[in-house]
């Protein structure tokens, strides 16, 4: 490990030397070729879209919506409201004037005016703000609401008497709205990021477009799905959207409407106003460390041969990458060159020195999310020339706002023979700077998509993409390396990656926010999705009435996984029931995911079950215990989804969403400290483990003492399961020399008297907390080992209550005729 | 010969010995870092006979050995006598795999 002496370069956070804060800037020179060539307006790009022609189809809207008199321009919202001031002679996206129209699109007219069934761009961000206004003070009690009132619902009239005295705006509910349907590379999607002030909740939710529809001359409706949900989803109701545009004065666009529909077709509208082209604004500063080369900021795309055919050479820019990504760019003027006369010989950098040196000269620094984001150009890394560049960020708790770029590394080593190192050099440092401010958006290489962060994350899996042309790929990793990369990269982020920057949920993806590598996917093109594809049907559910759980409770799922196909299926015969299948993910509510792991799985030879057509099988886990801990172990909401991984296809499950009671009793609340352990996760999940001495304690203090919580009922059943066979133990020999094995002998009788209490006397609630398949598992196996002992009528009784059970709860059939066959004997 | 070994994708806290020949060399436990893909690189220089050394990679967590031995020894991972040479070692689906270059990789 490399040490430097202070110095000027290497100041650690306490240092009172803050070049930006003391006004010294630095004029940074930058490595720029082709200074003459221009960037291209977006108009004349080939990969722009500046917005959509009307065809029949359109001009005749099918749900005869086109004269909506919600939106006609500046008309508000009936109930909605009250619209703000007039935005301005062109507001909202740039309109369509002479001599902007679309090169690309057909039937270019070259008159004065747009044509009159065009609609012009309309992807960028809106707003909407519920404002509190105060009324009168003679008229202190709100009016009711009425029904057809937009939600999220304010808690004050949107059409309050008029404002008296001083004005001070409080907005209760604000809604931020990304429509991304054209301009660069859109995604053809629309979220909404809903916050509600008081009391304090935020939803987010991502729509796919299904139809993007020109009604006329700058009236336009797309519509979309809502696919993806965060937080407080009843702040979002309803599953479709519609977002509309319309002109103001002039041809340019002056009203826009948001309007949420549900199942039933009950529709909530919401008059929004244009913020920006741009789904977000972020800063960038790049400094320079003395002994570095110039930063490279710019690349003339045409300066080397090998590039798309159609691809336009222009000189673009990070900031012209990230602005074509969806965001507004503003490079920071205090930019800076690094000093490095007192750091010695030792000239290369661990991340910690670049971590203190971003503390000490980023004039934005001030760990915590914020939209900035610092890019440093330094000579060489600690780990030498191999290394060309680091996220290096992930240092404390605010990671990704810091990275490097190292001007003497390996991405300076063009190919021997190529015809213009010096554009090949360009190019390299240009492309790694945009990647590597590309992982301080959260982004993973495009072959790390579907890896997760200590098994919790990503919520949602990617794939692996090893061959993306994005500037998240190795170009000398793809097939054909550097060359066949190049030949044919456009010089952005691939879709889902776009998809993840313009719509995540906005902590997944600002600087300082979400830990690196923590959610840093979201959802991938519809043909490659990870979920089913059509043979197999998963579902978790918890098979009670209510999704809620007592505190302490351990939370028991069942999968059921149908064929869903026309066909016969082969499946491995435990593929449910053994962990090593299965997938499970855990969410505290805007919280962290967690991997859930069985804690065992079993290792025997093949074995195949065949699904027939509509067929199903079971299978049903602990999921609050995992081989690293509990997964649920707080009150609160949790959502948990399942995957398994059947001879490659991976199929998931429907995303079910949990509750979690605050403790009802002190005794709960004492006893979580020694019951949410590893050995009492253990036991339970393995029904009993004489063993963890400590852990039997704990689940005996459960049943004494929070009699009545479902969590006795499960502890009383890891006591008691144990004694219904002889059961071996490891122990020390006496002079601790080596292990024996000594078996305590079984206590039937006890054991059964306390598995029909917890079993039998009050069957619904222990199916409920049990789990069917566990719960009819324990009286099997409880049944059996009466048998054994000799106890036939015991077991008998046992198998009789449980058939009795099993109907009351509509249990399938075929498992009943099991139960009823050892009944009678046959 | 110089041998310089990338333990790139896949390292999860595993514990991993190095031995050339009799001689454990390293003791490491690695972990991918996913910003470069890299998780350690272990340089293994020079070999005093080199057509007699064999290295091996020791996961205990697997309980899985892997060798790397010289090119005149019947192995699937042959070593280079003359050239610096890396060898990527990736953890995938709880085995190791094994790539060799002579060129030098680069991380980003």
């Amino acid at each position: 490990m490399a040490v430097k002496t202070p110095s000027a370069g290497m100041k650690t956070p306490n240092s009172t030397l803050k070049n930006k804060s003391k006004g010294k800037q630095v004029e940074l020179d930058t490595d720029n070729l082709a200074q003459d060539v221009v960037l291209l307006h977006n108009e004349e790009h080939p990969d722009y879209i500046d917005g959509v022609y009307a065809d029949e189809e359109g001009l005749l809207d099918p749900d005869g919506e086109e004269n909506d008199p919600d939106l006609e321009a500046l008309t508000p919202v009936p109930g909605g409201p009250i619209p703000g001031p007039f935005p301005g002679p062109f507001p909202g996206p740039t309109p369509r004037l002479p001599g902007r129209l679309p090169g690309r699109l057909p039937g270019r007219i070259p008159g004065r005016f747009p044509p009159l069934n065009f609609c012009s761009a309309v992807s960028g961000t809106y707003s909407y703000s519920s404002p509190f206004r105060p009324t009168t003070p003679i008229r202190p009690l709100p009016q009711p609401l009425p029904h057809r009132f937009p939600l999220p619902v304010p808690s004050v009239p949107a059409r309050p008497a008029r404002p008296v005295g001083p004005f001070i705006p409080l907005s209760l509910i604000s809604i931020k709205v990304r429509v991304d349907v054209d301009r660069f590379f859109p995604q053809n999607r629309i979220s909404i990021e809903v916050n509600r002030r008081f009391p304090f909740s935020t939803a987010h939710a991502i729509a796919e477009v299904t139809s993007d529809r020109c009604l006329g001359l700058n009236k336009r409706k797309v519509e979309a799905n809502i696919t993806y949900r965060d937080g407080n989803a009843s702040l979002i109701q309803g599953d479709r959207v519609i977002f509309e545009a319309a002109r103001g004065v002039g041809f340019g666009y002056g009203a826009f409407k948001l309007t949420l529909i549900t199942a039933g077709g009950s529709r909530r509208s919401y008059n929004l106003n244009f913020n920006s082209q741009h789904f977000d604004e972020v800063e960038f500063e790049v400094d320079r460390v003395a002994n570095a080369a110039a930063p490279t900021t710019t690349y003339d795309i045409g300066s080397h041969h090998n590039r798309p055919g159609n691809l336009p050479a222009e000189n673009i820019s990070l900031k012209t990458v990230y602005e074509r990504a969806g965001f507004g760019v503003s490079m920071s003027p205090n930019t800076s060159v690094i000093p490095t006369a007192g750091a010695g010989a030792n000239s290369t950098w661990s991340d910690a020195e670049m971590h203190n040196a971003m503390v000490t000269y980023w004039s934005r620094f001030q760990n915590r999310p914020q939209w900035a984001l610092w890019v440093l150009f330094a000579k060489r890394h600690d780990n030498g020339r191999g290394l060309g560049g680091i996220m290096f960020d992930d240092i404390g708790a605010n990671h990704r706002q810091g990275t490097a770029i190292f001007t003497d590394s390996f991405i300076q080593d063009a190919p021997a023979g190529d015809p213009n190192a010096a554009a090949w050099r360009q190019r390299m440092v240009f492309w790694t700077a945009v990647h590597e401010m590309g992982h301080a958006f959260n982004l993973a290489h495009s072959w790390q998509k579907s890896l997760s962060h200590n098994g919790g994350d990503p919520w949602i899996p990617l794939a692996n993409n090893n061959e993306a042309r994005t500037f998240m790929s190795y170009p000398f990793r793809v097939a054909g390396g550097e060359n066949a990369f190049f030949s044919d990269f456009r010089f952005r982020f691939m879709d889902e990656e776009l998809t993840f920057m313009r719509h995540a949920p906005r902590r997944f993806v600002q600087m300082g926010n979400e830990d690196w590598f923590h959610n840093h996917n979201l959802e991938q093109d519809a043909d490659h999705r990870l979920s089913n594809p059509g043979n197999f049907d998963l579902q978790i559910r918890p098979n009670r009435s209510e999704n809620s759980y007592q505190f302490l409770e351990p939370v028991s799922l069942e999968l059921k996984l149908r064929n869903a196909s026309d066909q016969a299926l082969e499946v491995d015969h435990d593929l449910l029931e053994d962990g090593r299948h299965i997938a499970l993910f855990v969410q505290r509510k805007e919280g962290k995911t967690r991997k859930w792991r069985a804690l065992s799985s079993h290792c025997h030879e093949t074995k195949t079950a065949t699904l027939n057509p509509g067929e199903a099988m079971y299978g049903s886990h602990l999921v609050s215990a995992s081989t690293d801990g509990w997964t649920i172990d707080e009150p609160g909401f949790y959502n948990v989804q399942a995957v398994v991984d059947i001879d490659g296809e991976i199929v998931s499950s429907n995303v079910l969403s949990i509750y979690v009671n605050p403790p009802a009793s002190k005794e709960e609340s004492r006893l979580a400290p020694d019951y949410f352990t590893e050995d009492v996760g253990r036991a339970l999940s393995f029904a009993g483990a004489p063993s963890l001495d400590k852990a039997n304690d704990v689940l005996r203090d459960v049943v004494a003492r929070c009699a009545k919580n479902p969590a006795a009922r499960h502890a009383d059943l890891a006591l008691s399961t144990p004694m219904l066979r002889d059961f071996k133990v490891l122990n020390d020999a006496a002079d601790k020399s080596e292990l024996g094995i000594t078996s305590i002998k079984a206590k039937i009788d006890q054991g059964a008297k306390s598995q029909i209490t917890a079993l039998i006397n009050d069957p619904d609630n222990a199916a409920d907390t049990l789990g069917h398949i566990r719960y009819y598992g324990m009286l099997d196996q409880l049944a059996t080992a009466m048998t054994t002992a000799g106890d036939e009528r015991g077991a008998n009784r046992v198998l009789t209550s449980a058939v009795s059970s099993m109907k009351t709860r509509k249990v399938l059939g075929s498992v009943i005729k099991t139960a009823e066959k050892k009944i009678s004997g046959k | 010969m110089m041998l310089e070994l990338h333990f790139q994708e896949g390292f999860d806290g595993e514990d991993i010995e190095i031995i050339v020949g009799n001689r454990v060399v390293t003791r490491l436990k690695l972990r991918t870092r996913m910003q470069t893909g890299l998780a350690h690189i272990e340089k293994l220089m020079p070999f005093e006979d080199e057509a007699r050394q064999e290295v091996q990679i020791a996961i205990a967590e697997l309980g899985q050995i892997c060798c790397i031995k010289a090119a005149d020894n019947d192995t699937v991972y042959e070593v280079g006598k003359s050239e610096p040479e890396f060898v990527l070692v990736n953890l995938q689906d709880g085995k190791l795999t094994f790539q060799t270059t002579y060129t030098a990789p680069g991380y980003l």
